[in-house]
């Protein structure tokens, strides 16, 4: 499974990189969304894990640039913050994410385990 | 109306009264505290998850394997971050219900399910502290239509204060019941009870009741009051009844109709 981690904090994507990795996951890293939206033109993963706020381009705009470019239909964004706000959440699930998790909550066990029940997950019609 | 009315009216209608330039800076200082909510959940959470995901990689044995003495150092800095995390959350929660910003997300759940769940969450800890646990769940569901993560951090706290104000080898008791359109969840124990005159300050917010076991309790002093707001956003209360030195019984009532 290919995992791109969209995450401005350089210790936690590096965190987030070591656990995925172990757990035999390829990962692509961006440091914000337009970052992020600029290498999914390029390679698409199975799974984003998507961090809400960041300088350039935050998790929203991001989320609205996919759902505008319509590259990748039905892509796999698993909310991923500290921000607990829920009108940014429920807005980031109107714009289609899939699932949030508080960074804070989630044990390394934890993170392999929602990124592969999303990455998994089968589309419904 | 001459020219003059005019300009007196346009100088009436552009002036700030008292009251709506105290409106605007009340307003103000509400946008200030609900950015600064989100600003210290992130900057406050933000190195505590760094520390998570780390201690937890070390201790799952990503980085090889661990001495026992170097396992046992990893699980108490893992759970004193834990704890950490945890007093964050409380004071953000406890500052959301103070701006009534704490929201809640109802649908229906079996709460025997729950308790069953939060009783055995906490069994390991208080059988450690050598308490005996009894719990009294009906065999049958009760449904109740409400915010069950937030009605779990309730019981959690009630059963976690029970745990830390009770002498070691005491009793802990945990009740559900279902009678006249209530439901009932009754925590009891057998600790260092609470002085009547105490009992009005147990949910303020960071108000500590001093006594023996206070100072080791440890915890951020807002739990019952964020617990009391949950509570009260579901249209029900909480009652205590306690005498010193023999042991306390809170008990949560919920309305059982859906609204």
């Amino acid at each position: 499974m290919k995992v791109m981690i969209v995450e401005d904090e350089m210790i936690l994507s590096d965190a987030y990189s070591q656990v995925l990795k172990a757990a035999n996951m390829e990962v692509m890293r961006a440091y914000n969304g337009q970052e992020a939206l600029e290498m999914l033109s390029v390679e698409a993963p199975n799974v984003v894990l998507l961090d809400l706020r960041m300088p350039i381009l935050d998790g929203i705009g991001f989320l609205k640039g996919l759902q505008m470019s319509r590259k990748v239909p039905d892509m796999k964004v698993i909310i991923f913050s500290n921000y607990d706000d829920q009108a940014e959440i429920d807005e980031a699930f109107s714009l289609g994410a899939r699932h949030y998790i508080l960074k804070s909550w989630a044990s390394p066990d934890d993170l392999i385990r929602v990124v592969r029940e999303v990455g998994l997950a089968t589309q419904t019609a | 109306m001459n020219h003059d009315d005019v300009q007196s009216n346009k100088k009436v209608s552009g002036r700030v009264t008292p009251e709506k330039k105290l409106s605007d800076e009340l307003q103000e200082i509400s946008r200030t505290k609900e950015e600064f909510v989100a600003i210290a959940s992130h900057q406050l959470r933000t190195p505590a998850t760094a520390v998570k995901q780390y201690l937890g990689m070390l201790l799952q044995g990503y980085a090889g394997s661990v001495t026992a003495l170097q396992m046992d150092m990893l699980q108490k800095a893992y759970e004193s971050n834990e704890r950490q995390i945890d007093i964050i959350n409380q004071i953000l929660d406890a500052t959301r219900a103070d701006m009534g910003k704490l929201t809640i997300n109802k649908v229906d759940f079996d709460m025997c399910e729950l308790i069953e769940s939060v009783v055995a969450e906490q069994k390991p800890l208080i059988k450690s502290h050598g308490h005996r646990l009894k719990s009294e769940i009906p065999n049958v569901p009760i449904v109740y239509f409400g915010d069950k993560g937030y009605l779990r951090m309730v019981f959690e706290n009630l059963l976690n204060n029970a745990d830390k104000y009770t002498q070691p080898r005491g009793l802990i008791s945990v009740k559900l019941s279902k009678s006249a359109g209530q439901i009932i969840v009754e925590v009891s124990d057998t600790g260092v009870g609470i002085a009547k005159d105490d009992i009005g300050k147990l949910f303020i917010k960071f108000s500590r009741i001093q006594n023996e076991l206070s100072v080791k309790a440890g915890g951020s002093g807002v739990g019952l009051y964020i617990a009391q707001e949950i509570v009260k956003l579901h249209g029900g209360d909480i009652g205590v009844k306690s005498v010193l030195a023999k042991g306390s019984s809170f008990e949560v009532r919920l309305s059982d109709a859906k609204e």
